[in-house]
């Protein structure tokens, strides 16, 4: 973040750079930065044009866990083999444009071009020098062999020993290119978003659905006011945005739980319990941005001598707090071969999601910390197949609120609202009279191969035959915000849960 | 934009940062204008439009935490009849807590006359104070977990004609657990419940529940990041070499810990409480996700039984400040218990706690624990405390008695259920030789009718890659 020039003189700027107060702007600049308003990731790019102005250590910020280097000293092995498909993505540069452009991402797609271009140029000349010291050894290994102790053999060798040393000094001028030009090219093909789909709407949500529109109503009430009034909620200062579920509410949240759990069940969906804490290798894998602390908490450290220092590499990483989200199951099927005939595979889950509350987080409970969502994955073997399960999930999640008889539409969202790794996403958005404004309660998101091709999740035949394999597509659903639909519910004042059906 | 810019070093060169940092806060950054169109474009995309004049934060969350000064028994603590008595139980706890240093302070702190040298004083007696840990029971049996006393053995060994498996090897065999190569993505001593594991969890939770609130126990929805003062006032340590507290990055989110036990937060939902003695006791109970940083090297406590994250049913129960009150309660929350393990068909054997084990708030402690068959040893599934005033003096819990004076509380809290525990005794028990195994009847109707577990439809089709990087 460059301090503009306002006339004043180099000595104040400078004097001005240095100073701490400064510095404590530019990093709170920076941590303004991970306002993420729709779950936009701050790319490498990004990282780069901050560190230009800003006295922060570039590594710190430029760092990956999907993507190491070579040129690291193996204190972290890469944990997964990438499969970004780099050179599919820049064969249209057009499309990869209005990609970012529809996004509303600023990001040169030309240099990005010319960067590979010049990867694969030193990948040519690597490999060529590689192949020459290879030959130059294996014709030294035969001179060796028949004519060591010959008199013309110093003769002989001495040109192939020369010979040998240029190679070696170009090769290690070569890969200090090389590493410097992968690590570019890595890094900003790992900040690219999904592609888009075709359905996903330029500019504007479209409206596709609409249901109940005639039972709309306001409140003159504040949702604090009717919460605090309905005496079903104890706001509390125990933790961050705490609050305590009063019996009939906490009766409420376990009936939900049971009824979306039975009715995905019945559907087929197959149900986990999964851990709630994650390496900065799946955060990074399912599209966050591990280093926005406003996307998910991050646990306080521990030395590396205390606990779980059983692997030295995966002990100094961070350890991420999101709870149910995509992570959830990502971290499950990172580095998996999952055969054909088990797809489509269709998972649930139900538990706590933990969010750091940001300045744009809807007001109260509708904000809150801590809630409780129920979310599914849907792993499929090509892009149709997804479609089909995104249609399919979504005419479950409205079929799961309909019985609730609120006010509820259908939403197409536009790219610019689009997470890094979506290309597509409806949702289900509830009518709240106390906000006299719809408020996402649900959604679907069809995330194609983005997440699989960055955490190894194939699918194929025969696990023995990997190369034959391809990447998964999938769809991930955050079927419902059980406590969003409580604080909803109680507005409405209908506390009762919908009868299970068939089960 | 230059003229706020101006603003800005203005607020600099007066050293107001505070002032320029809000004003910067609100200026969208420079090289992310799309950010704010972002910003407009999502209040399109859900209509929303604030309702600002009514939405105004509950004063709860507007105002910090602060407790109100601990009432510690100072009479007890500093009788000179009672340093004998309390050293005594020092040593046969784990020796933390120096009732010398206690009085040593206190006397320097009547003596003093300087105010700042007696606030100073008076802190670190108060902090030397807060180490001691509570009275213990006297009938309860003092000394090492050796000198645990049994007080009953409920159920019988199961004979096996075939040698048990573990609950690892029954659960991955039949895809329905995964303890293995997780170190990478989820931490080691993480785990995944799939399909009829997860299903058991469910179907525990509720059973534990239909027990429990027929027993007149009201259900509360709990936090689960709370903060550190919560956890301190419940006697659990949040800072140290050996903490078992996780915390949230300090620097970020400021004094946040993840609650180990729904204990804590349930306390918290009584802090600064005045309650009707005639309403006493209050019995609640909260279903939470527990989060502990403990690990062990220990061979038994390997697989699911000493994890990071694991979800419990914890009854809570607070009530006058009689022993016999206590008690009284301590004994229903067993009695609840031995009910539910004994209903599951569990053989188990209830332990009146010794010293060395009770921790620093408990005055009483019973554990129960079931026969584990593949390991062979008794493993913890359940553990309830008698606290007395131990909490309800850091958290300022009280009530008002027949004569109208306030008076401290007595906590008792009792695990109905952890959930990994008991499936691991539960898969254990009730294996059979062909690797399947039978579920409790009393869980039939919580599993949808089903009666056994066998494999998972999915397993065997989700395999792990193996991968080693080559340029």
């Amino acid at each position: 973040m460059k301090i503009p020039n306002l006339g004043l003189s180099r000595s104040l700027l400078k004097f001005l750079r240095t100073r701490t107060c400064t510095q404590n702007l530019l990093k709170q600049t920076w941590q303004q930065q991970d306002v993420r308003v729709n779950q936009r990731p701050l790319t490498y790019c990004y990282v780069g044009k901050l560190h230009k102005g800003c006295k922060i250590s570039k590594r710190y910020y430029s760092t990956s866990r999907l993507f190491i280097s070579d040129s690291t000293a193996g204190q972290i092995s890469q944990y997964v083999d990438l499969d970004l498909d780099i050179d599919a993505r820049l064969s249209d540069p057009k499309k990869l444009k209005a990609n970012m452009e529809a996004r509303k991402i600023q990001f040169s797609v030309d240099e990005l071009v010319t960067n590979r271009r010049r990867m694969l140029d030193i990948k040519e000349q690597k490999e060529r020098l590689e192949m020459e010291r290879e030959e130059n050894a294996k014709q030294m290994a035969v001179l060796v062999r028949e004519k060591k102790g010959l008199p013309e053999f110093s003769a002989l060798s001495r040109p192939m020993i020369e010979r040998g040393k240029e190679v070696k000094e170009k090769l290690k001028s070569i890969m200090s290119q090389w590493w410097e030009v992968e690590e570019n090219v890595m890094l900003t093909a790992l900040s690219l978003p999904n592609n888009l789909h075709p359905q996903t709407p330029d500019s504007s949500p479209e409206v596709v659905e609409e249901y109940f529109a005639e039972r709309k109503m306001s409140s003159d009430l504040s949702h604090y006011e009717i919460m605090k009034k309905s005496n079903l909620v104890k706001f509390s200062n125990v933790g961050p945005r705490a609050y305590y579920l009063q019996e009939k509410l906490a009766l409420l949240e376990q009936n939900l739980i049971r009824y979306f759990s039975r009715r995905l069940e019945v559907d087929g969906f197959i149900h986990w319990t999964c851990p709630e804490m994650f390496k900065p290798v799946v955060v990074e894998g399912s599209g966050m941005d591990f280093m926005n602390r406003n996307e998910l908490f991050c646990l306080q450290q521990k030395s590396k001598s205390d606990f779980d220092s059983s692997d030295s590499s995966s002990s100094i990483d961070s350890v991420y707090f999101r709870g149910v989200s995509l992570a959830s199951f990502s971290a499950y099927l990172t580095r998996s071969f999952i055969e054909e005939s088990a797809l489509p595979m269709r998972l649930f889950t139900v538990g706590k999601s933990y969010v750091p509350c940001t300045q744009n987080s809807l007001p109260g409970l509708y904000g809150g910390v801590q809630s409780t969502k129920c979310c599914v994955l849907g792993i499929c073997r090509s892009p149709e197949e997804s479609w089909d399960m995104c249609n399919n999930i979504r005419e479950k999640v409205i079929s799961l609120i309909k019985p609730f008889k609120v006010p509820m539409r259908l939403v197409v969202i536009p790219a610019s609202c689009l997470h890094s790794s979506e290309e597509y996403r409806m949702e289900v958005q509830i009518w709240v009279p106390s906000q006299e404004q719809y408020v996402m309660m649900g959604s679907v998101s069809m995330l194609s191969d983005y997440v699989s091709r960055r955490l190894m999740i194939r699918c194929g035949e025969n696990p023995n035959h990997l190369h034959k394999s391809s990447p998964v597509h999938m769809v991930y659903g955050e079927v419902m915000d059980i406590s969003r639909l409580i604080y909803c519910m109680v507005e409405y004042n209908k506390l009762e849960v919908p009868q299970l059906e068939n089960t | 934009m230059s003229r706020s810019w101006s603003h800005l070093l203005l607020c600099c060169l007066k050293g107001c940062i505070h002032q320029a940092g809000c004003l910067f806060q609100r200026m969208p950054p420079v090289h992310n204008r799309h950010l704010k169109w972002c910003r407009l474009n999502s209040q399109l995309t859900s209509g929303r439009k604030h309702k600002q004049s009514a939405e105004i934060s509950p004063s709860e969350w507007t105002s910090p935490l602060q407790l109100e000064p601990v009432e510690l028994d100072l009479d007890y603590l500093c009788n000179p009849d009672s340093v004998q008595d309390i050293q005594n139980n020092i040593g046969n706890r784990k020796g933390v807590g120096d009732i010398h240093l206690v009085r040593k302070l206190y006397e320097c702190y009547q003596q003093e006359t300087d105010p700042i040298k007696r606030q100073d004083l008076h802190r670190k007696f108060i902090n030397a104070a807060l180490n001691i840990p509570n009275r213990s029971h006297p009938l309860a049996p003092i000394g090492d977990e050796s000198k645990a006393r049994l007080v009953e053995t409920v159920g019988t060994q199961r004979n096996f004609d075939f040698e048990p498996l573990t609950v690892v090897e029954i659960g991955e065999k039949l895809g329905h657990l995964r303890t293995d190569k997780l170190t990478h993505t989820t931490g080691p001593k993480t785990y995944f419940f799939k399909d009829g594991f997860a299903k058991l969890e469910q179907a525990l939770i509720r059973y534990t529940l239909s027990k429990i609130l027929k027993k007149g126990f009201q259900l509360v929805g709990v936090p689960e990041l709370i903060h550190p003062d919560i956890v301190e006032g419940c006697g659990f340590k949040t800072t140290g070499e050996t903490v078992q507290v996780y915390r949230l990055c300090p620097e970020t989110y400021g004094q946040v810990c993840l609650a180990g036990t729904a204990e804590m937060p349930l306390a918290g939902y009584f802090l600064n409480e005045v309650l009707d003695h005639k309403k006493l006791p209050v019995r609640v109970a909260a279903v939470s996700r527990c989060y502990r940083a403990e690990t062990s090297g220990v061979e038994e406590e390997q697989g699911i039984y000493r994890v990071h994250q694991f979800t419990k049913v914890e009854m809570f129960g607070v009530t006058d400040g009689n022993s016999s009150s206590g008690d009284n309660l301590l004994s229903e929350f067993i009695g609840i218990e031995k009910e539910i393990f004994s209903e599951l068909g569990l053989h188990f054997r209830i332990l009146d706690m010794p010293s060395v084990e009770l921790g620093a708030p408990a005055c009483r402690k019973f554990d129960m624990e079931a026969w584990m068959p593949a390991k062979k040893f008794w493993g913890e599934i359940s553990s309830t405390s008698n606290c007395t005033d131990f909490q309800s003096r850091r958290l300022n819990i009280k009530y008002r008695n027949n004569q109208g004076n306030l008076r401290h509380c007595t906590t008792v809290n009792g695990t109905a259920c952890a959930i990994p525990r008991t499936i691991m005794a539960i898969v254990e028990n009730f294996q059979e030789k062909d690797g399947t195994v039978l579920f409790p009847k009393v869980l039939w109707e919580f599993m949808d009718d089903r009666t056994q577990l066998s494999k998972s439809y999915h397993h065997g089709k989700i395999h792990w890659i193996k991968f080693s990087r080559s340029k």
